[in-house]
């Protein structure tokens, strides 16, 4: 079910009608589990027995791992249960990737025979839920938190439904206890009702707002311009080819963050607080930075499950980088079975280790006051982005020479101009919807929480800003729901 | 600092030099041009005198010559001016939406191609559905049937269905307006580009009539030079077909059934108004490669077995297919598109040869 449908729209508003209606906070909560299980169950049909597995799988092992004292033993269980959770999302993501690199492999080698693929459908949020269960059994193998009481509260945890699909990536202990806080009643052990107040309605509702209009008006009418570029980006110019890189950085943006503000959302209305998942990346001033304002809970995620027990940066400096590239490999692998994916991750591996080493090695220029500087700093930003979008255009082109010949394109510009105003003039539209995000975003550098301070309005003038929103949305739909993109990991 | 000059230098070169070789002004005519003449067309009053073919349909029929089929036609005394009004990404249900201009210019022909991607669902999540077996009861097809059943509002207006439609033309709309009121001397853009074709093009101007001449390489309108990007005149070896291929991993059940499929009944729907105005319809099914053939699941090609042979009866039509002739032919300049190439003929020889077929039968 995409959240710009029709279908999520009427969902989305039937539950929370009986979500209101519902009195006893348990029966709240497993109305919310069963309405969570439709949603997937929609789009997914009896795959929803994956996540069904998982959740058991993981709320199991989560209990005899707290229960168990032999430390060895603990570890054990962790790996029995993580092998689990990976082997599920192995299987199913990646396998007919692997068959399609072992026949590849064969055809160079001349072999006649090749392995059919097995084409397995891909369950949709498996990469999430997947994270979101190793985050529980790691937080209590752990120590930092005890296993879930109820079912169904962890249950509620894997499949809550505005995050399943594409994020952002909850951590356990952020979230369960948000399930059990509010007690009404200590001693009778009664929950209050989860109340829909009106504060939490204005601002989701702001939110999802956001969402929808960062989604539908500018992601999807900047994608026929990325199209264009890179449908066939061979025989383009430079600035074609730029211009389509910095396209496509403002299409995924608006795509990945819109949709991640109409979950924000939907979660506010429903009482629950799930963490941001951007924070405005493109004024980054280094790759680092990057990652702490780009897809912030996968990025934290691969810090405290992955680079820090690689060793993160405490052992020697070369170990640092390799982590670094490692966690970044296995970020872009995780995005999806495709080569262009594992590129892409590796470039942001090596800017990573890169920045770290020129930051080692020259100190001086590191900490120079010139960098303080607002020029300093919109230098810092330019050249990040530069390295940025590069990287975008691996993530966006998968054939492999058509990904060569544009990033080429990218870095050694052939100063051509004619194809490129010819383009800029066949696609005006694109262009226009291109630098209003442009403007709106370079607006926003010094805003902080506006979804927030609008949301704060007499209700007269954010009905008047909603109202408008919801126009220029409508205004420029093409009728067509366009698929967001993170849905397709 | 002397390094720093050379270096300045050497730089300055470089960009002089890739400046330099831009290249030169000619008088082929580009994307936009393109879109110009055939609004011009379209728009313009209808020559009851000339007889018409249009040729519909993917990019896989924007490689057919309109010359070639032209002149080939005039050798066996059929004087038909034909137009190829192919659009990358047509599907049934887009060709819909602009049918009815089409039909008001009177075509005596239209011969429309399709294939397999014309049937199948495109976006990523209805692939991933359509790799989804509903082994247990589907709530979004019960979703459908019951908005169908009651004709939810929402989707009886025309403005909804594709809103952006409307509002880019009503700021065309009003920018004309405000254009003639505050700027009546000056031509506008379309009159100056209009102006710089018909300079460009033969000396007669841009007519409808004009005799066209053998020379030419690939001319989508008559009178009308195409530019012809590179890389669709390359003919790919077995070997870099093959690496496409390896590329592309094999898939079904992208195609819906028959009575649940879009574009199947835009398609009939598109059969039905050409009928009803006795427009003669060819239908072909473009060629595709051996490896491109090789991608599809047997579901796949079983549906679109049945969607093929349902039309064919239901309409009494002879679909042509040149999958047969064409899949192990080395014309191709990727997995399902014919190169558009001088010493690739045949594909226009044999729809020249239909098309012959279909008129004197």
């Amino acid at each position: 079910m995409l959240f710009n449908t029709i279908d999520f729209v009427i969902f989305f508003i039937t539950v929370t009608t009986l979500f209101v209606m519902i009195k006893n906070r348990k029966f709240q909560h497993i109305f919310l589990l069963a309405a969570s299980y439709f949603f997937f169950y929609y789009s997914s049909n009896y795959l929803i027995t994956l996540l069904i597995f998982t959740t058991i799988w993981d709320f199991y092992f989560g209990n005899i791992i707290w229960k168990t004292t032999d430390l060895r033993k603990k570890k054990l269980l962790l790996i029995c249960s993580l092998t689990g959770n990976l082997s599920l999302l192995g299987f199913f993501k990646y396998t007919d990737f692997a068959i399609t690199q072992f026949n590849l492999l064969g055809h160079y080698f001349d072999l006649q025979s090749s392995i059919p693929l097995l084409n397995l459908a891909l369950p949709i949020g498996i990469s999430f839920y997947t994270f979101h269960s190793i985050t529980y059994t790691v937080s209590i193998y752990r120590g930092q938190m005890p296993p879930a009481k109820s079912f169904v509260d962890y249950a509620i945890f894997v499949a809550f439904f505005p995050q399943l699909v594409a994020g952002p990536i909850l951590r356990a202990k952020e979230f369960l206890p948000q399930l059990r806080e509010k007690i009404e009643n200590v001693e009778s052990g009664r929950f209050r009702q989860i109340l829909v107040n009106s504060y939490n309605l204005k601002l989701g509702i702001t939110l999802m707002a956001f969402g929808f209009f960062k989604k539908m008006f500018l992601a999807d009418n900047i994608a026929p311009l990325v199209n264009e570029v890179f449908y066939q980006p061979m025989g383009h110019d430079s600035f074609t080819i730029v211009l389509g890189a910095i396209a496509f950085g403002a299409q995924i943006y608006c795509d990945f963050s819109g949709y991640t503000d109409i979950a924000l959302g939907a979660a506010t209305i429903l009482g629950f607080k799930i963490p941001i998942n951007f924070n405005k990346p493109y004024f980054a001033i280094s790759p680092s930075d990057f990652w702490r304002r780009w897809h912030i809970s996968l990025s934290s995620w691969l810090r405290d499950y992955l680079y820090i027990p690689l060793g993160g940066n405490q052992k020697s400096k070369t170990r640092t980088y390799l982590n670094l590239f490692i966690v970044m490999f296995l970020g872009g692998l995780w995005h999806g079975a495709s080569w262009n994916f594992v590129i892409w991750g590796m470039l942001h591996g090596l800017y990573l280790a890169c920045h770290k080493f020129m930051v080692h090695r020259f100190p001086k220029i590191a900490n120079s006051p010139f960098f303080k500087t607002k020029i300093g700093i919109v230098f810092s930003i330019l050249v990040t982005q530069y390295f940025v979008f590069l990287a975008w255009i691996a993530f966006r082109v998968k054939d492999t020479s058509s990904m060569v010949y544009s990033m080429q394109k990218y870095i050694i510009w052939d100063f051509q101009t004619k194809e490129t105003i010819q383009f800029v003039s066949d696609h005006g539209t694109g262009i226009i919807f291109l630098l209003i995000f442009v403007i709106l975003y370079l607006l926003s550098y010094r805003k902080e929480n506006l979804q927030e301070k609008i949301s704060s309005f007499n209700l007269k003038y954010w009905f008047i800003i909603l109202t408008s929103i919801a126009i220029l949305i409508l205004s420029f739909f093409n009728g067509k729901p366009e698929d967001f993109i993170y849905f397709k990991f | 600092m002397s390094l720093s000059i050379a270096f300045a230098l050497v730089f300055s070169l470089y960009v002089l030099d890739q400046y330099m070789t831009t290249n030169s002004i000619d008088s082929f005519v580009d994307t936009k041009g393109k879109i110009v003449l055939t609004k011009n067309f379209l728009s313009s009053p209808n020559n009851a005198d000339e007889k018409l073919i249009f040729i519909i349909g993917s990019s896989q029929v924007q490689s057919l010559n309109t010359t070639f089929i032209h002149n080939y036609l005039l050798e066996h005394s059929l004087n038909y001016t034909v137009y190829n009004f192919g659009q990358p990404a047509d599907t049934p249900t887009e060709r819909l939406k602009s049918i009815d201009t089409l039909i008001a210019k009177k075509p005596d022909v239209v011969v429309y191609g399709f294939s397999y991607r014309d049937f199948m669902s495109s976006s990523p999540s209805e692939l991933q559905n359509a790799k989804i077996v509903k082994y247990l009861p589907d709530p979004s097809s019960a979703f459908k049937k019951i908005s169908v059943t009651l004709n939810i509002p929402i989707t009886a207006f025309d403005f909804l269905e594709n809103p952006a439609k409307v509002t880019f033309d009503a700021i065309k709309f009003f920018s004309s307006i405000s254009k003639r009121i505050f700027l009546p001397t000056s031509k506008s853009a379309t009159n100056e580009t209009n102006l710089w074709l018909l300079n460009q093009l033969n000396p007669g101007g841009y007519g409808v009539g004009k005799s066209v001449t053998n020379d030419t390489t690939f001319w989508p309108f008559p009178n009308a030079n195409y530019r012809i990007p590179q890389r669709d005149t390359i003919i790919l070896t077995d070997d870099e077909l093959k690496n496409y291929y390896n590329r592309n991993a094999v898939a079904d059940n992208r195609i819906n059934s028959f009575d649940n499929n879009d574009n199947v009944a835009a398609l009939e729907e598109i059969i039905s108004k050409l009928q009803s105005h006795h427009i003669k319809l060819i239908l072909f099914i473009t060629p595709e490669s051996r490896y491109f053939l090789n991608t599809l699941g047997d579901s796949d090609k079983k549906e679109f077995n049945l969607i093929i042979q349902n039309i064919s009866s239901q309409y009494e039509l002879e679909i042509y297919s040149l999958n047969d002739k064409y899949a192990d032919l080395r014309v191709w300049k990727d997995l399902d598109h014919v190169a558009i190439n001088d010493n690739v003929t045949i594909y226009n020889k044999d729809m020249s040869n239909h098309i012959i077929q279909e008129l004197e039968s």
